[in-house]
């Protein structure tokens, strides 16, 4: 019975899902591609609609009401008119919909009892992502700016803060949820096809909020695996002259205060870990793409690239000394 | 609807517009005209001056409550350091217990007071005041060192001891005894100077090898980077490092001089320097953490993984720096006064992250290590490890 | 018609009258107008004053509109949008809604009821200066870069002395400050005006629904504003004093503020919306020329929403993780609210069809209309937010924030402006014009809809809200450009109107031009200064339309009151339900009190804020002194004894007890304090129920001895015994009897040692307020007694002063009697203290 239902929803919904495509980007609730998204389109769909219809029968009342026969309009001036329409009819709208939405939000309850979960905190700081793997063996992989999921497989997002609060939304996985601190929430998120979405902090947390983002890359389950042992290894080593020399500046100049790059000796824990920044997506949580232009810029101008981010200006180094830093950040895949 | 009900206020109005419209005309006639002779020749009125004094004394009074309560100014060190910038800074024009006034400082209007009489008409703070923010129409300029308070003070503390200072305590006070190099009786700096006379000067406050700064304000140089000393030296000469003392000194070096001056600083044997006051082993203890490890919780990183020979050139190695020093410059940092430069940017958000407790300890600690050299580097090499 | 016959007096009446009550209500003239008490006059600067900040927050708008129509925009900076949406937020909210709403209460309530003025002309004036000077100072500061930057809703730790360092977060602590104290004060203003100065006859159930909607809204008001002021108290004291209330690793809980902000900002929405519902009920009518179709369903839904309100704010925190049980709840909640909004809407169409001839089309009516569209779509798309899983994706995006401009702009803006035009004619001696108001509705409806509409999808393909730029390869750019377009347009609208008020609009304390949509409430009655010449005798909802000959004969003077019998201001009292004539209020007319007190007040929250403390405490003793100057005069006495209103009807001029409109005042105001309490009572526990580890007796010293508590009790006990004794012994009119003040001065010290020792015995267990949340919140109890008990020995010193004057006795006893009302409260709440703080934990281990 629900499954016809479901199916009849499916066909309302494609049409205008079809309309909108031409908007529905990488950070759209409208292209859902992850198994909780995919639970809340319809009931959006289905509200949406109601919505649609109901407001068509209001506006249909009023021009009756003001254009319509006598005799129209005296049928509709009566207390019973109110009592139906302000009582009877929402009452029973409003109870399905509830239904709906009750039946929803249980499903995902159900679904976040899943015990074999893989395990990743997310700690949302000013204004990034602190992002830590469990892998099987217990071992924790810190990284950065990037959620990477295994598809198919559900994935035990554990979001945290210690600063203030920030909200962790990937629309195109599931609803959000707020980052608080001194508290632990518990999200549990399952791509269903592999590809890239954006999220993004989804709770004003002052300065810098609007350039707080990350990308989430779906792999299917096998790369993944290959990717969070690489991920756990230490740093590549230079390979060429010029890395090598942006490895030395990169210890003089004081870098490893606040980032690490395992197995270099830049053991800070301030700034986001390094060790494989190279193989990001994108820098400074989703604000530049990953290239050593970007690298460069955002070491002397990141004040201006993301007022008020807690990293200084780095203005001392001359072209040659920048291109060199960039080309072993670059190179730490 | 009538909206001034108070009767005569017409009246009242227009004869305060005449007023105000009348004086603005005579004073155009009088200023455009030209016919006030602004030489320094030609003297005030004796009611003129009398307003100007009355004028002066009261807005120094008046502003001087403003100003905060001083340091312990009995202590000697304090005024020594302000003497040292005294013979240099104030002399030349207000004349000294060593050196009657200059002849052409002299025919100044209103003419540079000699202050070892001066002062004694004045409050502290209204002494302070006028030294941070010198005085309008009189030739005296504000402290060169803008929010150098602590400088300040050190000249005040110097020059409530003016009045009754003969001229061997002068010359002491000042360091002008401890020299017997050309150009020392008026501590003059100069291209022509020898690097070694030069030194000798900076010694009078950085202290000679082997002996204490003047003051803790004065950090001690054995073995500093010589990259960094020479851009803190560039940095003073240009107004873009504020130190009212520094300024004055470094503005009369050239660009040759202070190479030469970093360098020699720099490959000083480094002497044990003894860092002034007991240190509270807790706040030592506390304040290592802070600079091995930094304090993650509040976004401060490690200061040793800058702040150490293992690092570039232009940061400065802090081990054997006073307390007093440490602390007084990270103020400076997180207060905005020490900012502006390529390196102040990069340390100033770090500053001002540690609070007023986590200076203290960071500061201690670096006391605490007391000799340049020794334990710093293994830190150091702790740090880089 | 027999009504004729029994018309309570006989014309013609003397002409003297009318001149006795022009010179008695005259308006002062030239700078002397700020001393002007009249409701007509402060009521239309109180509209106006809500105005210009609407204006202001509007360009803040456009600004930020700007700054988002193209990504990647550096029109405004990072600091500076922040700063600006937060002001926009804020202003609308606070300085333009609910000020706006409330105004017009001010201004309509009277003249709907007939009666001469508000019961406490002076209260409105003082609430409406404290607002102008602390509006205005808080929204300058965005000019110099002081403006709060943590949002409307200031969500620590994000506004904790950490993380926003500067003094930013305490002016919008100050504004708020500010609007709390004067929408509570008019909250109480129209309780008591709707309840007691009803025209006589006029029963509960003839009450206009304007009326019934503001009193709703008062209701509101005096239940949900208390949670924001304890938490903007506890907010400040953390940022000023490090009482960690909200800081998670001392025991606090940033939740704890969204639920005190939200239980006082949902039901905020509905304080905004229901009044102007009220409006609408008032203009359909008219247009119809029908009565309101189910006026008693309409009252039924009212009050539903009021309480339906207090159940759903956790709405707002659905993304927060609580459980899905509350959830469930909450959304239930949320839902059913919109029932009522359903009522209400078919009842205005039921309305509209029920005419005899067709509905009026014309400015007002048009929208009216263009809010019944934009506020059923706003009610729909919040039936959406709802859904809780639906609010997972959509919270906090673009989404939203069309949502509640739909409901906001929709149910109150809309409205409002209809009210402008509708209402302008009785306030001003011209209309406002029919033509350019069409270009007003038209460009507004327009501009708003292609404005706030495209948020929905701007919202639904990930858009998230308070972000000062967005990247340029999203697909948001289209939709953001077409936004910014939009609320041009709705500015140009906006701008027509200003036009058309400086063309057309000329206020007349002298009362506006007839009845030109021929409404059939009593507002548009003609009358003067002193509203109408006599009060009428009402016997239906719609008078002017079931009493035809009403309008000559309230000219006429053959209502009731048609004088001014005791010589000043004065105004009938009626019983609250069925409106009988009780007696007669006297008023103070203009004066400076209220005005300094108001200014000054201003004064020292502005200065505490900057800290310069010592100018702020002078600037607060001038206020509260001018206060006691300004209550000095209120308690008359019984003066020249009864007077005939008319009907042979002899009522007395001086009343004193539970039918006194003073009794009522107080007593709305121990509710407005016992909400308070219950507030900071649900924080204690919510706080031990979250973080039980650094609650007494484990995570803190173990509490002090019982004896202190039993102390503290028997100490209050003893002073209301006191207090009631003192009460009892007041002397007789021109005699004395020193036992009185003594006793009265007892209570006062009891009341205050209780305090204070309840203080020092957690002191002396080594309990510090900084130590943990616990700390924070057994010496925040201590506060709240401090701030009650410092208000009641305030008034027991007035009260022992007006004895010594002799201006005190068991007749005239106002005084007493509010002091010993609010000394009664005061016991009540230190006792409750006493078992939560001692009680519980002692219970719980």
């Amino acid at each position: 019975m629900r499954r016809a239902a479901r199916l009849l929803l499916r066909i309302m919904i494609h049409a205008p899902v079809a309309a909108t495509a031409g908007c529905a980007g990488v950070q759209s609730v409208l292209s859902p591609s992850g198994v909780e998204a995919l639970q809340i389109d319809p009931l959006l769909w289905t509200a949406t609609w109601v919505g649609v219809v109901v407001t068509f029968i209001v506006l249909a009342l009023v021009a009756i009401a003001l254009y319509g026969p006598a005799r129209w309009r005296s049928r509709l001036a009566s207390d019973w008119v109110v009592i139906g329409g302000g009582i009877v009819f929402p009452v029973t709208v409003l109870t399905g919909l509830f239904v709906y939405g009750l039946v929803v939000m249980q499903a995902g309850m159900v679904r976040s009892q899943a015990a074999d979960a893989d395990m990743v905190t997310i700690v949302g700081k000013r204004w990034w992502w602190e992002v830590t793997y469990a892998t099987a063996d217990g071992e924790e992989v810190v990284s950065a700016n990037e959620l990477r999921l295994p598809v198919g497989r559900p994935v035990r997002l554990q979001l945290e803060s210690d600063n203030v609060i920030h909200s962790f939304w990937a629309p195109k996985l599931a609803g959000k949820l707020d980052m608080i601190p001194g508290r632990t929430n518990e999200l549990v998120v399952e791509a269903s096809e592999p590809g890239v979405s954006r999220a993004q902090c989804a709770e004003y947390c002052g300065g810098a909020h609007a350039l707080m983002a990350l990308y989430v890359v779906a792999m299917p389950e096998d790369e993944y695996d290959a990717w969070l042992t690489q991920e756990a290894e230490p740093a590549r080593e230079p390979q060429t002259e010029q890395q090598e020399r942006g490895r030395t500046l990169f210890l003089e100049n004081g870098c490893g205060a606040c980032h690490r790059v395992r197995g270099v000796g830049a053991r800070g824990e301030i700034g986001p870990d390094l060790t494989h920044v190279g193989g990001r997506l994108s820098l400074a949580a989703a604000v530049l793409p990953n290239d050593r232009e970007a690298f460069a810029r955002w070491i002397a101008d990141n004040q201006q690239i993301k007022p008020d981010n807690l990293m200084p200006p780095f203005e001392q180094f001359s072209q040659e000394e920048l291109s060199a830093l960039a080309a072993y950040l670059e190179s730490l895949e | 609807m009538r909206w001034i009900s108070l009767p005569g206020w017409e009246a009242l109005l227009f004869g305060v517009i005449i007023a105000v419209v009348g004086g603005l005309l005579l004073g155009g006639i009088f200023v455009l005209s030209g016919v006030y002779n602004v030489g320094a020749t030609v003297r005030h009125f004796d009611a003129t001056n009398a307003l100007i004094r009355l004028t002066l004394r009261r807005s120094v009074e008046t502003h001087s409550f403003g100003v905060g309560e001083p340091p312990d100014l009995s202590e000697e060190a304090l005024a020594r350091l302000g003497g040292r910038h005294f013979a240099l800074g104030c002399a030349p024009c207000h004349a000294s217990p060593a050196a009657t006034q200059n002849p052409v400082a002299a025919e100044m209007y209103p003419a540079p007071p000699p202050l070892s009489r001066a002062v004694e008409h004045w409050e502290t703070k209204e002494l302070f005041w006028i030294v941070d923010n010198g005085l309008k129409f009189t030739g005296m300029p504000a402290w060169p060192g803008r929010e150098r308070v602590e400088e300040v003070w050190a000249l005040v503390a110097f020059l409530e001891r003016l009045p009754e200072m003969d001229a061997e305590t002068y010359a002491e006070m000042t360091g002008l005894d401890t020299q017997e190099i050309a150009g020392a009786t008026r501590l003059e700096f100069g291209q022509d100077l020898e690097t070694a006379d030069v030194t000798a000067m900076c010694d009078t406050c950085h202290g000679a090898p082997g002996a204490a700064p003047v003051h803790p304000l004065a950090a001690p140089l054995s073995g500093q980077k010589p990259d960094y000393m020479e851009r803190a030296l560039v940095e003073y000469s240009q107004n873009r490092r504020q130190s009212g003392i520094m300024e004055t000194v470094a503005s009369e070096l050239g660009e040759g001089q202070m190479e030469a001056l970093a360098r020699r600083y720099a490959e000083r044997e480094s002497e044990p320097i003894l860092s002034p006051g007991a240190l509270d082993p807790e706040a030592v203890r506390r304040g290592q953490t802070i600079a091995l490890r930094g304090a993650p919780e509040g976004n401060v990183p490690a200061c040793l993984s800058c702040h150490s020979t293992a690092t570039s050139g232009q940061f400065p190695r802090l081990d054997g720096l006073p307390a007093e020093y440490i602390a007084t410059q990270l103020s400076l940092f997180s207060s905005g006064v020490r900012s502006g430069t390529v390196y102040a940017d990069i340390m100033a958000p770090v500053a001002d992250r540690l609070s007023q407790q986590q200076i203290e300890d960071v500061a201690a600690y670096f006391a605490s290590l007391g000799t340049s050299g020794g334990a710093a580097e293994t830190s150091a090499r702790e740090a880089a490890r | 018609m027999e009504q004729e016959a029994k018309l309570p007096n006989e014309a013609p009446r003397p002409e003297s009258e009318t001149e006795e009550l022009e010179r008695i209500w005259a308006t002062p003239t030239g700078f002397r107008i700020v001393t002007a008490v009249n409701n007509t006059v402060v009521g239309i600067a109180y509209v106006g004053g809500a105005f210009v900040f609407f204006l202001a927050a509007g360009v803040l708008a456009l600004l930020m509109r700007t700054q988002l129509a193209v990504p990647e925009n550096d029109f405004l900076s990072q600091d500076l949008y922040n700063q600006i949406f937060t002001v926009h937020g804020t202003t609308m909210m606070f300085l333009f809604a609910v000020p706006a709403v409330e105004a017009l209460g001010v201004l309509l309530l009277p003249q709907m009821l007939a009666a001469r003025d508000l019961p406490f002309p002076r209260l409105s004036a003082f609430a409406i200066w404290a607002y102008f000077v602390g509006g205005t100072v808080f929204f300058l500061t965005v000019f110099f870069d002081l403006a709060p930057k943590g949002g409307w809703f200031m969500y620590p730790p994000l506004t904790l002395l950490e993380f926003s360092p500067e003094n930013n977060a305490d002016f919008w602590l100050l504004g708020i400050g500010f609007i709390e104290i004067s929408a509570i004060a008019g909250a109480i203003e129209i309780i008591v005006g709707a309840l007691r100065t009803r025209p006589p006859g006029m029963s509960l159930a003839r009450m206009p629904i304007f009326a019934w909607s503001m009193l709703v809204f008062a209701g509101m008001i005096i239940v949900a504003f208390p949670a924001v002021i304890l938490a903007t108290m506890l907010l400040e004291i953390e940022r000023a004093f490090g009482w960690p209330f909200f800081t998670a690793d001392k025991g606090g809980d940033p939740l704890l503020w969204q639920h005190l902000f939200w239980f006082f900002g949902h039901p905020e929405v509905y304080i905004i919306f229901l009044p102007a519902a009220g409006l609408v009920s008032m203009i359909v009518p008219t247009m119809a020329r029908h009565p309101l179709v189910g006026y008693r369903l309409i009252v039924v839904a009212l009050i539903g929403t009021a309480f339906f309100s207090f159940g759903l704010w956790v709405h707002h925190m659905f993304a927060t993780g609580i459980p899905s049980l509350s959830l469930g709840f909450f959304s239930a909640a949320s839902m059913a609210v919109a029932i009522p909004s359903g009522i209400q809407v078919f009842s205005w169409i039921a309305t509209i069809a029920a005419g005899k001839e067709r509905f009026r089309i014309n400015t007002p009516s048009l929208f009216v209309l263009g809010f019944l569209f934009i506020f059923t779509v706003g009610g729909l798309t919040g039936v959406m937010v709802a859904l809780v899983p639906v609010d997972w994706q959509v919270h906090d995006t673009y989404f939203v924030v069309a949502h509640f401009h739909y409901v906001l702009v929709g149910g109150m803006v809309f409205p409002l402006f209809a009210t402008f035009y509708y209402w302008a004619p009785m306030a001003s001696s011209t209309m406002l014009s029919e033509r350019l108001g069409r270009w007003v509705f038209w460009l507004m409806f327009l501009g708003f809809n292609v404005s706030f509409f495209p948020m929905h999808l701007t919202g639904l393909i990930g858009m998230p809200r308070r972000v000062w730029t967005y990247p340029d390869d999203l697909g948001w750019n289209g939709l953001n450009m077409i936004s910014t377009v939009g609320a041009y347009m709705l500015a140009v609208g906006v701008l027509v109107f200003v036009i058309d008020l400086a063309l057309h609009f000329r206020p007349s304390a002298a009362g506006g031009k007839g009845n030109p949509w021929d409404a059939g409430t009593l507002e548009w009655l003609p009358g003067g200064v002193y509203s109408t010449r006599s009060i009428p005798y009402v016997t239906s909802r719609e008078p002017l339309w079931d009493q035809p000959n009403l309008t000559r004969e309230v000219e006429e003077g053959r209502h009731f009151l048609p004088g001014a019998p005791t010589g000043g201001r004065e105004t009938i009292v009626t019983s609250p339900i069925d409106a009988r004539p009780q007696y007669i209020i006297r008023m103070p007319g203009p004066g400076w009190p209220q005005v300094v007190a108001a200014v000054f007040m201003a004064g020292f929250f502005l200065l505490l804020t900057v800290k310069l403390v010592v100018p702020a405490l002078i600037c607060g003793v001038i206020s509260v002194a001018s206060c006691i100057v300004w209550a000095w005069g209120l308690d008359h006495g019984p003066g020249t004894g009864p007077v005939d209103i008319g009907a042979g009807v002899k009522v007395p001029t001086y009343m004193t007890g539970p039918t006194s409109h003073s009794w009522w005042a107080m007593f709305v105001l121990i509710i407005v304090a016992s909400s308070l309490y219950i507030a900071y009572v649900f924080s204690y526990f919510y706080l031990w129920v979250v973080s039980p580890d650094v609650w007494a007796p484990e995570g803190s010293p173990a509490l002090p001895d019982p004896v202190l508590p039993l102390a503290s009790a028997l100490l209050v006990v003893g002073g209301a015994a006191s207090m009631f004794a003192g009460g009892r012994l007041l002397p007789a009119p021109g005699t004395r009897r020193v036992l009185a003040p003594v006793f009265i001065a007892i209570g006062a010290v009891c009341l205050a040692s209780a305090v204070a020792l309840e203080a020092w015995g957690h002191w002396s267990t080594g309990l510090r307020p900084t130590a943990n949340a616990y700390g924070a919140m057994v010496y925040m109890a201590s506060f709240l007694n401090l701030q009650v008990g410092l208000a009641c020995v305030v008034l027991a010193g007035f009260a022992i002063a007006r004895y010594v004057a002799g201006k005190l006795d068991n007749v005239r006893r106002l005084s007493f009697d509010n002091a010993a009302l609010l000394y009664y409260y005061a016991v009540a709440q230190i006792l409750l203290g006493l078992v939560v703080i001692h009680g519980f934990p002692r219970i719980a281990y």
